[in-house]
């Protein structure tokens, strides 16, 4: 499953969903936002999607990463709005039979979901000014 | 690549939608408009767009908006730049993701 959110993730809901007879382990990535990027001072920052295509793509990354890696549950939900420093902004949880797997799909979904699904960062720094951020 | 621009003349206006997103919103001044046109193909469109702005905004530069990297959608689907534009499509143009 993959989704927008506009509210704060709920990462032990999201950690449920993974939860299967099937799987022994379980891997998950949360990221949160820092107060510093490329140098610079960061306040806040706020996500604008393009939803439809965004959920669409996400799901098709997470199917792709079913394909890939013997896996149980994938899950990621990635935040939409205004975000404050330490917000959680975006969530991946897989689970698998082994441990191998989910170590990889975990880091397929993240690495995919950050160049492929049409979201876009907007950072607010200290010296008062904004801008939108390209991937590094 | 850069794709290529065929000639958008003699080609009957029609009436399309733009959405922009991310930082093309700050350059080119708009985040979402209605517009007729004559363009028949995502490419021709954003080449109308870009020229324009660049005529009203003297401190942007061609290579700021440079096509290589901006995704073109029609009707929420990925495009092609020479896809054919039709009455009534909804068209966006989304620079590189930046999420996670």
């Amino acid at each position: 499953m993959f989704a927008l959110s506009q509210q704060p993730i709920n990462a032990q809901s999201l950690r449920q969903q993974c939860q299967d007879p099937q799987a022994g382990g379980f891997v998950c990535f949360e990221g949160w936002v820092r107060d510093h990027n490329q140098g610079k001072s960061v306040t806040r920052l706020a996500y604008e999607a393009y939803p439809a295509l965004a959920k669409s793509e996400g799901e098709r990354i997470l199917a792709e990463a079913r394909q890939r890696f013997d896996i149980v549950q994938a899950v990621c939900v990635h935040r939409v709005g205004m975000l404050d420093i330490g917000d959680m902004a975006v969530w991946v949880g897989v689970s698998a039979a082994h441990r191998d797997a989910a170590f990889k799909a975990c880091r397929y979904i993240l690495d995919e979901v950050k160049s492929r699904v049409p979201i876009w960062k907007n950072e607010s720094w200290t010296d008062g000014e904004s801008g939108w951020v390209e991937q590094e | 690549m850069r794709p290529e621009i065929k000639s958008a003349q003699d080609s009957p206006a029609r009436q399309l939608t733009v959405e922009l997103y991310g930082r093309l919103k700050d350059q080119l001044g708009f985040v979402h408009s209605t517009r007729q046109t004559t363009a028949t193909t995502p490419a021709q469109l954003w080449q109308e767009l870009v020229a324009e702005r660049l005529q009203q905004h003297k401190g942007l530069e061609a290579a700021q908006l440079a096509p290589e990297s901006i995704r073109p959608v029609i009707n929420d689907t990925f495009a092609a730049w020479d896809d054919t534009l039709t009455e009534g499509d909804r068209v966006a143009f989304l620079p590189p993701s930046s999420g996670g």
